[in-house]
């Protein structure tokens, strides 16, 4: 049996850079004041190329949860990694670590929080804001032990995306762009 | 004996090894009933000891094999095989469901010869062995399934308290008051989905099968494709990095006797001595094995101690590693490229021996006065002074860059 993994297929050739998902997890977690999503415009040869929605990837190995000292970080069994604040002492090596730094210093609190995929809306049987947010369905919620389309990559050749933490997200590229005139041989 | 009576007492109530050592009465031969490994899964009562039986099965475990793979459903097989001077007369059926081999059902013959009838009843046991195997296997599946999930939740610390997972980890027969050494082990070749899974069931049968007889307390579990073995260890004396070290080389020589066309890598996490801790120690054990093919291509054993500089730039992005690895040994290649020459291999080569030259020219067959040269341009083409410990740091970087730049996936 394969362990249910959720994670987020982002669809560049979609996302138009309009940044409804990050505000709509702003306001979500308004009273944490952080924000856990942003939009980054990724660009080919100072050409802009897309927008990539980027929060916490859930990881299949959590970093944060390797070098937290005080074991506040968890893995559920459907793959969220959540952070358990009660035993945070603060001592941000988790912010350092993350290679895509989604835990954040949480002014109110002074300690760290992160996305927590939307636990409790899913839990109403609602999906996460940010995917609920996207008017053009660029960001969706997917299990990775069910099979994905095949378009979907790990990684992208214009954007780094560190590899070894395995991150349970995926991507659509945008299609290359088409030549309507003809080029000098 | 009526053939009735005979069936009744088959299809009785009686467990498997009355009904085994019912029928070897009969037949006067006799009978035990073996897992796919050649295992002995329970005999009958007229066999001799367990030990020496299995030592003989397992010697002809091959040849049987063999003649059984061309076997039709339900057929069985009654031949004489010779072994080294050692002869083994048998009856075996092979059991068998939705084409998946589940075990054998063997009559050793000793003073008897069987004859077709005996052979027709030990069909009539290999169906009835075959029905209890598929109730006993569907049990263990179930209980496995909430021992899988038992175990993801103490290799990802989703609990509440440690008094918790001490006392749901009894029904396990789990110690978490006792420290644990966790390691990881995966098939270094890429098998389809099915191949994979069952090749990893048999691995985890063999390495509990291997560590229990080396007296080890061991939970096992498969997650991610990856077999996981927690090892139950004293607090004190804590056992040695090198000792334990040792018990996964056997181990794996171990497995490769046993399923010699694979090939398996292990990753070894620190030593934690509290339940809690395990979490960080599977995390550690992950990325030993994913960076130690950085260090060895196959059948390696790398402890997250060991990993050194490969801790830090497995943080960085493959893009940035060609970046530096490209600034750095950029000539190299480039002068290699034009010339047709391996400087850039030397260098490796060089790193990997420790600097030592004449390990080095052993291993790139060449003389040590030729390496010596080789080394002498390598630092021309790159402006550096090997001598210098900062230039010598940057170029060991860059050639450990290299490794996981090319060799790619994590």
């Amino acid at each position: 049996m394969k362990q249910k993994q959720l994670g987020f297929l982002i669809d560049l050739s979609k996302c138009v850079g309009c940044h409804a998902c990050e505000f709509a997890c702003k306001r979500e977690h308004q009273a944490d004041k952080v924000n856990y999503r942003q939009v980054i415009r990724v660009e080919q040869e100072h050409n802009e190329w897309g927008f990539l929605s980027l929060g916490c990837n859930h990881c299949e190995n959590p970093e944060c949860m390797r070098v937290c000292k005080a074991n506040c970080y968890y893995k559920r069994r459907d793959g969220i990694v959540l952070h358990r604040y009660q035993d945070c002492i603060a001592c941000k090596r988790c912010v350092g670590a993350c290679p895509f730094h989604a835990p954040k210093i949480n002014e109110r609190t002074h300690k760290i929080s992160k996305c927590n995929f939307c636990m409790e809306r899913q839990e109403q049987g609602l999906q996460p804001a940010c995917v609920e947010a996207c008017v053009v369905s660029a960001i969706q919620m997917i299990d990775l032990s069910n099979p994905l389309p095949d378009r979907a990559k790990k990684t992208m050749s214009t954007y780094p995306i560190v590899q070894f933490t395995k991150p349970s997200t995926r991507f659509i590229l945008p299609a290359e762009p088409i030549c309507y005139w003809k080029e000098r041989p | 004996m009526k053939e009735e009576i005979l069936q009744q007492k088959l299809h009785a109530d009686d467990g498997l090894q009355e009904k085994l050592s019912f029928i070897a009465e009969y037949i006067k031969t006799p009978v035990a009933l073996l897992d796919v490994m050649f295992n002995i899964i329970v005999c009958s009562e007229n066999m001799l000891t367990t030990k020496a039986t299995n030592e003989v099965v397992q010697k002809f475990r091959q040849e049987i094999q063999k003649k059984l793979k061309v076997l039709k459903m339900d057929q069985i097989i009654h031949e004489t095989f010779y072994k080294n001077e050692q002869k083994l007369s048998c009856v075996v059926a092979q059991l068998q469901s939705a084409q998946n081999v589940i075990g054998y059902l063997i009559a050793i013959e000793q003073n008897v010869v069987l004859d077709i009838q005996h052979c027709k009843l030990l069909r009539n046991l290999g169906w009835i062995c075959k029905t209890e195997l598929l109730c006993q296997q569907e049990i263990v599946k179930v209980e496995k399934r909430y021992k899988d999930q038992f175990l993801y939740d103490v290799l990802y610390k989703n609990f509440e308290s440690k008094a918790d997972v001490i006392k749901r980890g009894k029904y396990w027969k789990c110690d978490f008051n006792k420290a644990h050494y966790i390691c990881i082990i995966e098939v270094d070749e890429k098998l389809p989905a099915m191949d994979q899974e069952k090749l990893l069931m048999l691995v985890e049968y063999e390495v509990i099968q291997y560590l229990q007889k080396a007296y080890w307390q061991v939970i096992t579990t498969i997650l991610q494709e990856q077999v996981v073995v927690i090892l139950q260890v004293n607090k004190e004396p804590v056992i040695s990095q090198k000792e334990m070290k040792r018990l996964l080389e056997n181990l794996q020589i171990y497995l490769n006797g046993k399923m010699g066309m694979h090939t398996f890598s292990i990753g070894i996490g620190k030593f934690y001595s509290s339940v809690g801790d395990l979490c960080r120690s599977y995390q550690e054990a992950k990325q030993a094995l994913s960076l130690g093919k950085f260090i060895q291509a196959t059948a390696k054993i790398t402890a997250f101690e060991d990993l050194g500089i490969l801790k830090l730039l497995s943080h960085i992005s493959v893009e940035q590693l060609d970046d530096y690895y490209q600034e750095t040994l950029g000539a190299l290649i480039e002068y290699d490229k034009l010339n047709e020459t391996n400087y850039l291999e030397v260098l490796k080569i060089y790193f990997q021996q420790n600097e030592e030259l004449g390990a080095t020219a052993e291993r790139l067959f060449i003389h040590i006065n030729t390496l010596r040269n080789r080394i002498k341009k390598i630092e021309e083409i790159l402006e550096i002074d090997l001598q210098k410990t900062e230039e010598k740091v940057k170029a060991y970087v860059a050639c450990q860059c290299s490794k996981i730049v090319h060799q790619g996936d994590f």
